[in-house]
């Protein structure tokens, strides 16, 4: 095979690697429930005892499980296999899925309330219903709150007059009332209650603030216990139950016995609470699996135990195997990639070799270009080490007595620098090397080494302080202590070519066209036909308006003829007449990508291969 | 006699040397420079996309800025980023910066902002934000994007500083795109040919992306704007403005944006000059030419 041949078919079989990984899932078949289960809740409804969970296929597909207790032995089953309830491809409340469930069985009607991820992924609470035990549901769409009595749901605020966004929530019906504890982000826990669940009405005030709720919430609920909010916190690995109107705890905090709850309803029965609980998978997961396992448990209330497993993540699929290799697919793409900046690179050391070699006029640039090479290499080599930033101190020979007292030397020094007003003066490196016998501290000795300019008067200021914090927190006399102060070359060779060469010629290089684009203005702009007006009134109105200049020379224009104020006027002619055109060209520009890149892909187009034989 | 006067002057007009034309804008930018006249700064409605969209932003979810910062684009991008950086330092929300080893002044630019930045609001390195490693992107840049987005700590690996993702605390439970909340890119174009998010990571995903680019390139985006898949643009200097207006924190972008109203006037200034020049040239040689 020739080397065109082979390159082709390189290429071809790379190329179908990637489409087949973007067109192909991870894996085939499988339970809808095989990469996560989450967000349980439970009820009784007649004689069955019901639970709902939220069923992972992949992190963002995901559908609602049923399951039944077995009223002889006990055990939970998923009846039906197929998820219940699932997003649906105009749901917008619920495209990227939903989580948090709570259930709630009035009389033969079951309601089920949730958490939707719309298409900005934003939290929206909706609910449905079903008449059937929870085999098949009705959305309702999103609960809609009001504070005024005025209840209104848009595409922009689903939930109505909602504080924020939702992020966790209870929810119970109790006597003839819908009845909500939600805890929403920045403002608090609020409380709402209505007729129905598109008439719930918000509390004004906020019961308790982001500050006073337990911190790190993993899992919330709520009831109602002689008409006053009880609620359960699963918070930094304890279950902490509290009056929500006092915010006083109810009992004492229970730790966990398993620290990664991350899900908790109570119910289906009373003194019962159904959790998702977390762990780490004792061997390496695939690509296809979810980075941790996850459990549904019935526990008891209080957590005092992890209670009944009633469900694990469903059978997985089989793999298609093309996800495992995406990593390495993915680095050998940034391998060759790094081989063309490289072949870049040694291109143009060929390239001015010659033209030295060759003596060529112009040759004074190609040997400032070998100079600032070898100089920027060095410097960048020796003297760029992104980790070092600001002031720093670091202690050497990590004996027991350095390690005693770095921390209190390090913040004693540190104190040393914060007199200096110019942040580029705090660019030091202070290495601390302490002198010991046994396990006593001597003396010690400090390497200050600095970047750019240490003015001599702060130096004077800084060095004797330095000095004396050491000596005191070290024990010593202060002329025990050496001070070595000098400026570290590397670093500051790097940081002069940086600033004094490569920001200015960039800058000065793009600035320049600038000048080149007003002379072009005066001279070649001219104005001769109707579309050269257009054209001018058009750069006019997209330049002005823009700036600061266009709104200010419009300002005082009436609201009534806001669509002669410049910015209003740029903003139409941007979105409205350059976006239409340029639509046009981007649809021609794709479709031409598209038609050259299967030609690449196919081996069709030989002008990439030129130069190689046949 | 007076009309062969005219016209030479009106020659000596239109055919000026352009030094002079260069000097008269280095003196009106050097006068603007000291002056700093106050107006009000409008604000785009991409711009306030991109605010209210930051606004909403979950706490649990990763921002990625991928950061293309060069000295020539300093003057209108840099008070983007910068913007950008104490809007999320603000709201807590935790971040990556993402660089390229093709871009080295970006690597420098958006270390050393995001440090000081960092510095200034009490945040700390590796608890509230983390830089990432930089990383050469391929020519087939969708190739590897589409790698990244199945597995964010296997592509990058380490941070700037060398220590594996997998010890940083803001990166913990990070793994695939889905753990990302918002995609934010600052660099010459509001979209590379050789890093396309949105073709790679928006249209699949859907996660969101936000561009802060050169004025002149916005154009362009526009079409995406309104079809929403480019969530928030934020064009040159003027825009970097606007979100320091929305932050109600003034910056390199208002101080360069007031210097900037006067400079595009001078342009336009400059284009009516030469076209009166042109008229009244036409306007003097056609007598004589009677004549």
């Amino acid at each position: 095979m020739s080397k065109r041949g082979a390159l082709k078919l390189l290429a071809f079989l790379v190329g179908l690697y990637f489409v087949l990984e973007y067109v192909l899932p991870e894996k085939l078949g499988g339970d809808f429930d095989s990469y996560e289960v989450r967000a349980p809740a439970g009820c009784v409804l007649g004689t069955n005892t019901l639970a709902f969970y939220v069923g992972h296929y992949r992190a963002e597909q995901c559908g609602i499980g049923r399951l039944v207790q077995s009223g002889a032995s006990g055990t939970w089953t998923r009846t039906p296999n197929q998820p219940v309830l699932q997003p649906a491809l105009f749901q917008a409340h619920e495209r990227y899925g939903m989580s948090q469930l709570a259930v709630q069985a009035n009389g033969s009607e079951l309601t089920m309330v949730y958490l939707g991820k719309n298409m900005q992924r934003e939290p929206v609470l909706c609910y449905a219903t079903s008449g059937d035990t929870g085999l098949t549901w009705r959305r309702h769409g999103p609960v809609v709150f009001s504070t005024n009595g005025h209840y209104w749901s848009s595409h922009e605020y689903p939930n109505g007059d909602v504080p924020g966004a939702i992020q966790w929530y209870a929810a119970q019906y109790h006597e003839g009332l819908w009845r909500m504890a939600l805890i929403c982000a920045t403002k608090g826990l609020v409380l709402a209650q209505g007729p129905t669940l598109t008439n719930m009405t918000l509390q004004p005030t906020v019961l308790q603030s982001i500050a006073q709720l337990p911190l790190g919430i993993t899992a919330f609920d709520a009831r109602l216990v002689s008409n006053q909010w009880r609620g359960y916190f699963v918070a930094e690995g304890r279950l902490r139950v509290q009056d929500l109107a006092d915010g006083v705890d109810q009992m004492d905090t229970v730790d966990l016995v398993d620290k990664d709850i991350c899900a908790y309803r109570l119910g289906p029965r009373a003194d019962e609470a159904l959790i998702c609980v977390e762990r780490a998978s004792a061997t390496a997961r695939a690509p296809e699996q979810a980075p941790v396992l996850t459990e549904l448990y019935c526990a008891p209330a209080r957590l005092t135990s992890t209670g009944t497993l009633i469900k694990s993540v469903g059978a997985q699929g089989r793999p298609t195997y093309l996800t495992r290799g995406i990593k390495w697919a993915g680095d050998f793409t940034m391998i060759v990639g790094g081989f063309a900046v490289f072949m870049a690179v040694i291109n143009l050391f060929l390239y001015h070799s010659k033209r030295i070699a060759q003596r060529q006029p112009g040759l004074h640039n190609s040997v400032l270009f070998f100079v600032f090479a070898v100089v920027m290499g060095v410097f960048t080599f020796f003297g760029n080490k992104p980790g070092e930033y600001g002031t720093q101190i670091i202690m050497r020979a990590p004996t027991p007595a350095a390690v005693a007292l770095e921390a209190a030397l390090k913040k004693s020094m540190l104190q040393a620098f914060t007199t200096l007003t110019n942040i580029n003066d705090k660019r030091v490196t202070v290495e601390v090397c302490l002198q010991q016998q046994e396990t006593t501290v001597t003396g010690a000795l400090l390497h200050v080494r600095y970047i750019g300019i240490f003015p001599a008067a702060q130096r004077a200021q800084v060095l004797p302080q330095l000095r004396a914090a050491v000596a005191s927190q070290a024990r010593i006399d202060a002329r025990a202590v050496q001070v070595d102060c000098a400026p570290d070359v590397m670093k500051t060779g790097f940081d002069f070519v940086f600033k004094a060469f490569l920001v200015p010629l960039g800058i000065a290089t793009f600035s320049t066209i600038t000048f080149y684009m007003i002379s072009a203005a005066y001279r070649a702009f001219k104005i001769r036909s109707a579309e050269a007006v257009l054209l001018m009134v058009a750069a006019f109105i997209v330049m002005i308006g823009q700036l600061p200049l266009g709104a200010w020379l419009t300002h005082g224009l009436p609201d009534n003829v806001f669509f002669l104020q410049l910015p209003w006027l740029a903003q139409k002619l941007l979105m409205v007449a350059n976006s239409s055109a340029f639509r046009g060209v981007l649809i021609g520009i794709m479709i031409g990508g598209l038609a050259a890149g299967l030609r690449i892909w196919l081996g069709m187009d030989e002008s990439v291969y030129a130069g190689l034989d046949k | 006699m007076s009309a062969t006067r005219a016209n030479m002057f009106w020659q000596r007009v239109l055919y000026c040397d352009p030094r002079i034309l260069y000097a008269l804008f280095a003196c009106l930018v050097v006068l603007c420079e000291f002056w700093r006249p106050r107006m009000p700064v409008p604000i785009p409605p991409a711009a306030r996309k991109l605010y209210d969209l930051v606004e909403r932003l979950p706490q649990d979810k990763l921002v990625i800025i991928d950061c293309e910062l060069a000295a020539s684009i300093r003057a209108e991008c840099e008070g983007q980023f910068v913007a950008v950086v104490r809007h999320l330092f603000r709201r807590n929300l935790p971040f990556a910066i993402m660089m390229w080893t093709t871009q080295p002044e970006g690597i420098k630019f958006g270390t050393d902002i995001a440090m000081k930045l960092a510095q200034e609001n009490g945040k700390e390195y590796g608890r509230d934000f983390v830089i990432w490693n930089a990383i050469t992107p391929p020519p087939a840049g969708g190739a590897m994007l589409q790698a990244f987005s199945k597995d964010i700590p296997g592509m990058i690996q380490n941070d700037i500083f060398g220590t594996p993702l997998a010890k940083i605390g803001c990166m913990r439970g990070v793994q695939d795109i889905s753990d990302i909340s918002l995609i934010f890119k600052v660099s010459y174009v509001w979209n590379r040919a050789e890093v396309p998010w949105i073709g790679f990571v928006q249209s699949v995903y859907g996660t969101p992306y936000a561009a802060g680019c050169v004025a002149i390139q916005s154009s362009d985006a526009y079409p995406y704007v309104d079809a929403g898949q480019i969530s928030g643009l934020l064009a040159g200097a003027a825009g970097a403005a606007a979100y320091e207006r929305l932050l109600n924190a003034p910056g390199i972008g208002t101080a360069t944006v007031s210097v900037q109203s006067f400079a595009a006037l001078f342009v336009f200034v400059a284009i009516v000059c030469g076209n009166i020049a042109m008229l009244m040239l036409r306007a003097t040689s056609e007598p004589e030419a009677a004549a």
